[in-house]
């Protein structure tokens, strides 16, 4: 039977992919009715995930912050908040079609992973959890912000150095480049807040503060590539396109981290 | 010293991404292709340079803060030390852990105590009580709680409850619930003799020798289901608990049977087997690891740090030209 929480995620998806459509049109064709509706319909695929979260909420009568489906649904409703405040602030329409993409895939996930949500395990019932989640969210929503930007200072910014970007280009690539970065670091604060909630909270349950579980070990992967990005950013060198190779590669270990090693190796964090 | 190039390339950023990347790349095969990297040679040997490289650029950040402090005094250039302040923290609990820090896996049956390392000596640990709550349901365990005594050599004592997520702490020990399970005890007599045994799994008993030996398998099942007769127990709760013993001879079952507490079997050869009692065990994890306070401390300052480094660097996006050195 599907429930009104899938119902909801399902034609939020389908206002995501209305609002991707729209600003890709903007990019193509500039009319001026198209930015608002672009942003009308990100509202809307917004609200409509912002319901599935409630309604999900209720049915549970907690936070849905246990399984990687409750997971997947806040994640998703977090980059479309992302997505609205980057399209009323900056405009930059084409960051906007990647992170609408990304909630769009996530959202296709979550439907194959739909759940029932049971009862809180023993080793889930801790003032951290809620924390410990909500850390993840904002990390990797940041971390998402960063790639979209990654990906499009590639395709629009030529020249392999910041000294061989063309005049014109100069100002847009500045602007990418300081959103990346501050993306970066605003993303870095919290996930390392994540793992060190993470750590004190399995320090409690399970008596050790770091056991290499899959999990704990790809968090650790993550923060390395961005702390890597943050040493090498203070060469100006780094600056350019070398620096969204990697905001690139960590957005790729934060997937793997959300996704693959749950699905994949299991271990302590394997909630569902 | 400071002119050396080995000294130089030792404090460099160079050579902390290089050691960064390396140790990704050692948990990426660990993780992916489930090669031991994590514990090896090679993984500590990155690890300990890594803890040399991250100690002598701490030195150098404070010294930079220092010095530029005596300038002008100003917050957020004490943002990156404190980071790394933090992180060789981190380091040195870890070390702190591992050389001085204990651990150890008791599982004791309600009544019945153990020995535990305290920071003042060894502390008895009395197992007073064991209890599962459940959901409305009656079926998912919400919580599981163990009532214990802690004593010490000079008689004084404490009471506490732990459960999961709610560790007790008495002498610098911490006490982790962590397991539970039903613990029972049989007795098997002669004609000459009795042996009592205290059993937690299935467990198999020889009654003679040679290739045709007979043996006993016997196992406790807590929610015995009447209406199936399986071995296989309905819940966890001992709603019709029973002892199962099945007798093999050459491994082909001669005999089976269901027992209530209390109850007796005779087997063979005036061999019998009575079923005692039975009662939880609980899982406790007894930790003594002075270490975990350094390491959090670390924490503290890592996140402090990144704050005050970054909290500025977000607005004015200026990396200042003392860590570019």
């Amino acid at each position: 039977m599907v429930t009104i929480v899938e119902t909801m995620s399902y034609y939020s998806f389908l206002a995501t992919i209305l609002a991707a459509a729209a600003y890709g049109l903007q990019l193509w064709l500039k009319r001026s009715w198209l930015p608002p509706a672009g942003l009308a319909l990100n509202g809307i695929a917004a609200v409509l995930m912002a319901v599935a979260v409630a309604k999900r909420t209720q049915q549970i009568g907690r936070l849905p912050l246990n399984s990687v489906y409750e997971y997947l649904l806040v994640l998703s409703l977090a980059i479309l908040l992302v997505t609205i405040f980057l399209s009323a602030k900056f405009r930059i329409y084409a960051v906007v079609m990647v992170l609408l993409a990304i909630t769009g895939v996530l959202t296709v996930i979550s439907f194959g992973k739909t759940d029932l949500g049971g009862p809180l395990l023993p080793a889930l019932q801790s003032n951290w959890r809620v924390s410990h989640v909500m850390t993840a969210i904002i990390a990797y929503s940041a971390f998402a912000l960063a790639f979209g930007v990654a990906i499009i200072y590639l395709f629009r910014i030529p020249g392999k150095t910041p000294e061989e970007i063309p005049e014109e280009k100069k100002e847009l690539a500045t602007f990418l480049e300081k959103l990346m970065f501050n993306s970066v670091v605003f993303g870095f604060i919290f996930l390392t807040l994540l793992i060190i909630t993470g750590a004190i909270w399995a320090e409690e349950a399970w008596g050790s503060w770091w056991t290499w579980d899959p999990k704990e070990t790809w968090a650790l992967i993550t923060w390395i590539i961005y702390s890597v990005y943050l040493h090498l950013r203070l060469r100006q060198a780094w600056r350019g396109k070398k620096g969204c190779y990697l905001a690139i590669a960590g957005f790729a270990a934060v997937l793997f981290t959300l996704l693959g090693v749950s699905y994949i190796f299991g271990g302590l964090h394997s909630y569902g | 010293m400071k002119n050396n190039g080995i000294y130089k390339f030792l404090t460099s950023i160079r050579l902390a991404v290089i050691l960064l990347t390396v140790i990704a790349i050692l948990c990426i095969i660990d993780t992916v292709f489930h090669v031991e990297l994590i514990r090896s040679p090679l993984m500590y040997a990155a690890g300990v340079l890594f803890a040399v490289n991250l100690t002598l650029c701490t030195l150098g950040r404070v010294q930079w803060a220092i010095r530029r402090s005596k300038r002008k005094l100003e917050l957020s250039a004490w943002g990156s030390p404190i980071l790394h302040i933090g992180l060789v923290l981190v380091l040195f609990g870890g070390i702190v852990s591992y050389v001085i820090g204990r651990q150890t896996y008791y599982e004791i049956p309600v009544g019945e105590s153990a020995q535990v390392a305290g920071r003042s000596g060894t502390l008895e640990l009395l197992i007073r009580d064991f209890s599962v709550e459940y959901y409305e349901d009656n079926i998912s365990p919400k919580q599981y709680y163990t009532e214990f005594t802690l004593t010490k050599r000079d008689g004084e004592s404490a009471d506490f409850t732990a459960y999961v997520n709610g560790p007790a702490r008495y002498d610098g020990v911490t006490l982790i619930q962590q397991s539970y399970g039903w613990s029972y005890l049989v007795t098997l007599s002669t004609p000459y003799n009795s042996r009592t045994f205290d059993l937690k799994a299935e467990e198999w008993i020889p009654l003679d020798e040679g290739e045709d030996a007979m043996r006993l398998g016997i196992s406790f099942v807590p929610h015995y289901d009447e209406t199936t007769g399986r071995a296989v127990t309905a819940s966890d709760r001992a709603e019709n608990p029973r002892l199962l013993y099945v007798l093999t001879e050459a491994d082909e079952a001669v005999a089976m049977e269901a027992l209530a507490k209390g109850e007796e079997a005779e087997l063979v050869n005036g061999i019998r087997l009575t079923f005692d009692d039975y009662r939880y065990y609980t899982g406790l994890q007894a930790k003594y690891d002075p270490g975990v306070k350094v390491i959090f401390a670390g924490f503290l300052l890592i996140f402090a740090g990144l704050v005050i480094r970054y909290a500025g660097a977000m607005k004015k996006e200026q990396e200042s030209a003392g860590e570019k050195q």
